[in-house]
């Protein structure tokens, strides 16, 4: 009787658990994976070493595929830990490298 | 989740794809009208028919425009073409005109005379709805249907991943197996035109790329308008409020279609007709090359001198170019346009026949499958309505065509209520019925209006299909023998659904012997 209590309660915290897990998975595939395609898209429009209008389109094209994949990395990478650490270190990188290049010239 | 990435991605496919199958179905389906987009126009007008001169047609329009709209700072003429029997123009009117702002346009005929058409949106409704929607504002359907391809977009690639075996499957077609049979209805279909469908959804998410993503122009341009006058020069200039006469229009696109060998006219734009200011420009037609940001050339509208040519493009230009024309398929052949529309159809198979195969496979997993829960029951309603119901309703569209009184106020939009109507209506219907008899009773009614088309068009005007057939006309022709095809099609799958008895749930299988399975 008692076991099954406690089994029935473990597993109500799994289930809880697997719902967070998709929540968060989610929200990383959605928003956070916006914010990191949109840095390299930007950062990609920036360093390509083509015309800008090139640049831009080129990186404008590819983003949907970046986009794509990285969704799929989301859902499919072992903790939900290290897709938002990873997500973070690269949207953080990338930040910088933006932040940089605008500094350093301007846009048109 | 912690189950491998093939199990994790089956269930991204499975979620994604449920989450806005119902919404790609749709603009996968008006998506397929809209390869034939002018035919059907044509079909929906048939008051007008013959053939008329590119030309002759551009010519007569900028007449009837000089008389209609002589202050005007801009006219647009698409003259006729090997598939639009009439020129369309559109003008914006003079600030100092009575009502102001909003663009005027109108049907003329191949010498420039207003015609008298049925008040329809023809094809263009199908075409636009694929993007645009209804009954909402567009820019929010835009972000809607970006979101859908972009699920789409990840179904597929995370589909290929699931379905590894899937050539294996390819050549184990298994009809009348239950749930089997629809997975492979669901894999044959999306593994056959797998090229077709990643190129489709690719290609639209790049058709309004810049509106999803201008993070990318952003970083390079402060004010996105100087890109985009980087890329489309406007040339046009301020009027100077000097009348001068506007250069004839004949030796204009004569020297324009002798820039481009083989080339068709597609628009001419003239600004500020009748000023020193005037020019023309003069775009080849789109039907003449795979990309769709279509060659311009540049006129003087005094002299009549070509001022400037295309510019040429960068690689990625040209890329996005192609791209969008390859997803417009407006280069297409009647043969490669037959293509198209069949691979589109067999893009809408493949989301419809998903979106059962989501109820088929869970309503086994379901505690009392007899009595399945809200969730189930609406997805499976919501599912008949969709997959029964808008291929219905579209027909009911055409219907309404032929049928609403020409003198009916707001009659194009009538047209539009009628397909909702009906849709709506599937959906009542899908919910007040048993869930098996709701499939077969909407595809039935759906197999009745399609065969009902032709014969309606036979009841109301002198160009049915035998009238059709005799003269060669084959836009008409073409377009009744097709909606019997569906007629036949959506009868068919009604009746095998019909008849299909779910098998007992006994260890022993009395498996369906495949030859009768296919009949």
């Amino acid at each position: 009787m008692a076991r099954a209590a406690v089994s029935g309660r473990q597993s109500a915290i799994v289930r809880w658990l697997a719902v967070w897990q998709v929540i968060l998975r989610t929200i990383a595939a959605t928003g956070g994976n916006y914010l990191l395609t949109s840095l390299i898209a930007g950062v990609m429009a920036r360093l390509l070493p083509f015309a800008p209008s090139e640049a831009s389109m080129t990186a404008t094209l590819s983003c949907f595929l970046v986009f794509a994949l990285l969704a799929m990395w989301v859902f499919a990478a072992r903790s939900v830990l290290r897709v938002y650490v990873l997500m973070a270190g690269w949207s953080a990188l990338l930040g910088v490298i933006l932040w940089l290049s605008l500094r350093a010239w301007g846009r048109l | 989740m912690k189950a491998g990435l093939r199990q994790s991605m089956a269930w991204l496919h499975t979620w994604t794809e449920l989450l806005l199958g119902w919404l790609l179905f749709a603009m996968f389906l008006t998506g397929t009208a809209a390869y034939f987009n002018d035919e059907i126009t044509r079909w929906m007008q048939p008051e007008i028919e013959g053939e008329a001169d590119p030309i002759d047609s551009a010519i007569g329009a900028a007449a009837y425009l000089r008389e209609k709209a002589p202050n005007s700072p801009s006219w647009f003429i698409t003259p006729t073409s090997e598939r639009q029997v009439v020129t369309n123009v559109f003008w914006r009117p003079a600030p100092s005109d009575e009502g102001g702002g909003r663009g005027r346009s109108a049907t003329l005929d191949g010498q420039g005379t207003e015609v008298e058409l049925r008040d329809t949106r023809g094809g263009n409704f199908l075409y636009r709805f694929h993007f645009d929607l209804h009954y909402m504002p567009v820019i929010w359907a835009r972000y809607l249907v970006g979101v859908a391809a972009m699920f789409m977009l990840i179904a597929i690639l995370s589909g290929v991943v699931t379905h590894k075996k899937i050539f294996a499957d390819f050549f184990m077609l298994r009809f009348g197996k239950g749930q089997r049979s629809w997975l492979d209805a669901h894999n044959v279909t999306a593994v056959m035109a797998l090229p077709f469908h990643l190129m489709i959804t690719y290609t639209g998410l790049v058709t309004l790329a810049t509106l999803y993503m201008p993070w990318a122009i952003a970083a390079n341009y402060a004010d996105s308008g100087t890109y985009f006058e980087a890329l489309f020069p406007q040339d046009a200039m301020e009027a100077t409020g000097v009348a001068a006469p506007l250069t004839p229009l004949r030796p204009v696109l004569e020297d324009a279609l002798s820039y481009w060998p083989d080339g068709h006219l597609g628009t001419a734009q003239v600004s500020n007709p009748g000023d020193t200011a005037a020019r023309i420009m003069v775009f080849r037609s789109p039907g003449d090359t795979v990309g769709t940001r279509a060659e311009r050339l540049v006129f003087d509208g005094v002299s009549g001198a070509l001022l400037s040519t295309p510019p040429a493009r960068g690689a990625a230009r040209e890329t996005e170019s192609v791209m969008v024309g390859l997803h417009a398929g407006r280069f297409a052949g009647p043969a490669l346009r037959w293509l198209y529309f069949l691979s589109g159809v067999g893009g809408t198979i493949m989301v419809g026949s998903g979106l059962v195969l989501w109820t088929v496979k869970r309503r086994q997993k379901l505690e009392d499958p007899d009595r399945p829960h809200f969730g189930f029951r609406l997805v499976e309603r919501l599912n008949v309505a969709t997959v029964a119901g808008l291929p219905a309703a579209v027909a009911g569209y055409f219907i309404a065509n032929w049928l609403l009184p020409l003198d009916l106020e707001a009659r194009a939009e009538w047209e539009i209520h009628c397909l909702f109507i009906l849709w709506g209506a599937s959906l009542v219907w899908a919910v007040g019925r048993p869930v098996k008899r709701a499939w077969v009773e909407v595809m039935a009614a759906g197999a009745c209006l399609y065969a009902a088309v032709p014969l309606v068009n036979a009841l109301t005007t002198s160009r049915h299909l035998l009238a059709s057939l005799t003269k060669g006309d084959w836009v008409f022709a073409g377009f009744d023998l097709s909606m019997l095809f569906f007629a036949v099609l959506i009868g068919l799958a009604a009746r095998r659904l019909a008849l299909h008895r779910p098998r007992e749930r006994t260890p022993r299988v009395r498996g369906a012997k495949p030859a009768e399975a296919l009949s």
